[in-house]
């Protein structure tokens, strides 16, 4: 591993086959990494971060990069954060109160980790992965659509988790897409866990202003890739019948590029030909289902036949 | 002759001649998803579907070639008439630059 001046950090973990260290404490978002040493993939460290990036590229309302090494956030309500050549985060929180390390450790599954994949060459999308029959199954859309939940209604029945919130495709010379262990924590709501029957004690609460939990559901961790078997990307409407639908071509790879995590971001670091490249794979390797979700509370049951139902096509 | 998707129509549409050079943009991504080409514009990064027939126009415009040429050889191997074909290749092609994912000159 390339030392990438972990030297002086109090915390190390793993995610997704990278050693992170960090001097701030992590852990209710990453499992903890057992062994420690002075090496690490990436580093995550509180310090002074530029209002401003020195000529950049491209200037968005809360993003701002240099060339596909530099991308600084700006992000209300927590700070900004400075992540460079995929391998190093500086956070600087907008005050020294708790709120603000506690939603920047929040970020560090979503927008921050989504650029630090993009910027290592990976395609980070708003997924959940789930194991079924060995293979990968990518549950995908944007936030509050159930990922987590459907996720959960299908680790409650045994198959491990393999990423929640983030999942991350390697997409290889050869094109082959393999998913890549991440996260295994699923993040849930409070409601979602008194339907599940699970309990929120001793679960991490993501931050204190909402009642969203990190619960870990005990399978096997999964250490290695798995090959894709299906992406379902959720939807939702408020009534009607939960609904399937097979999307091909160009309607697939756009819906696809729609769950990309820091998709903005990502092109305008100069992402957008690899991200289109992984797309067309994937969508040429696995089928693509679109899964309409309703507020019926017994539309999760039936969703999760109706995605055993689509893996059997 | 439907042709794709997410090539919106536009009302002015450039001229098209029978002499006319039609080519692939260079700024745009393409790959086969399904049987279907599907196109990315990298500057815009927006999503292009063609079927059948599109796609059949595209790989035949893998080297420029005039209007007249490819309405031409569309016209030896579809069953329509020379001129319906040119009309609904004109379109097609008329949106496909709109959209900078082919040249004309």
């Amino acid at each position: 591993m390339p030392d990438v001046g972990a030297r002086g950090m109090n915390h190390t973990y793993r995610l997704g086959g990278l050693a992170v260290a960090s001097d701030i404490d992590l852990s209710a978002w990453i499992p903890r990494e057992v062994s420690t040493d002075s090496t690490a993939d990436v580093v995550f460290r509180r310090g002074n971060v530029p209002p401003q990036l020195q000529a950049p590229d491209h200037v968005a309302p809360v993003f701002q990069t240099r060339g596909r090494s530099h991308c600084l956030l700006a992000l209300p309500g927590t700070g900004r954060i400075l992540i460079e050549n995929g391998n190093s985060v500086t956070l600087e929180p907008e005050s020294d109160c708790g709120t603000g390390l506690s939603a920047a450790g929040a970020l560090f599954t979503g927008p921050v980790q989504g650029v630090l994949w993009h910027q290592r060459g990976l395609l980070p999308l708003r997924a959940s992965s789930i194991v079924v029959d060995g293979r990968a199954l990518v549950l995908a859309g944007p936030s509050a659509m159930g990922k987590s939940t459907l996720a959960a209604m299908f680790a409650v029945k045994g198959h491990a988790v393999l990423a929640d919130d983030i999942c991350v495709l390697r997409a290889s010379d050869a094109g082959e897409i393999s998913v890549q262990p991440g996260n295994p924590r699923l993040r849930l709501w409070h409601d979602a866990l008194e339907r599940l029957g699970l309990s929120a004690d001793g679960a991490s609460r993501i931050r204190s202003d909402r009642e969203v939990f990190l619960v870990d559901l005990g399978q096997d961790a999964v250490h290695e890739s798995r090959k894709p078997a299906a992406v379902i990307l959720l939807t939702h409407r408020g009534s009607g019948a939960l609904t399937t639908e097979r999307l091909r071509g160009q309607l697939a790879v756009g819906a696809l590029d729609y769950v990309v995590q820091a998709r903005r971001a990502a092109r305008a670091l100069g992402c957008g030909s690899h991200i289109f490249a992984a797309l067309t794979r994937l969508a040429a390797a696995v089928p693509v289902w679109l899964l309409t979700m309703t507020d019926d509370p017994a539309c999760l049951g039936e969703a999760v036949a109706a995605v055993r139902s689509v893996l059997e096509v | 002759m439907p042709a794709e998707n997410g090539l919106q129509s536009t009302d002015a549409l450039p001229a098209i001649g029978d002499a006319t050079m039609i080519s692939r943009s260079s700024s745009v991504l393409t790959a086969e998803v399904d049987g279907e080409i599907v196109m990315m514009s990298i500057e815009q990064g927006r999503y292009f579907g063609l079927d059948d027939i599109g796609s059949d126009i595209w790989k035949r415009i893998e080297q420029p070639c005039s209007f007249a040429s490819l309405i031409d050889r569309l016209a030896a191997d579809y069953d329509a008439d020379r001129a319906t074909i040119a009309a609904d290749v004109h379109a097609l092609l008329g949106r496909m630059a709109a959209q900078d994912v082919v040249k004309l000159a």
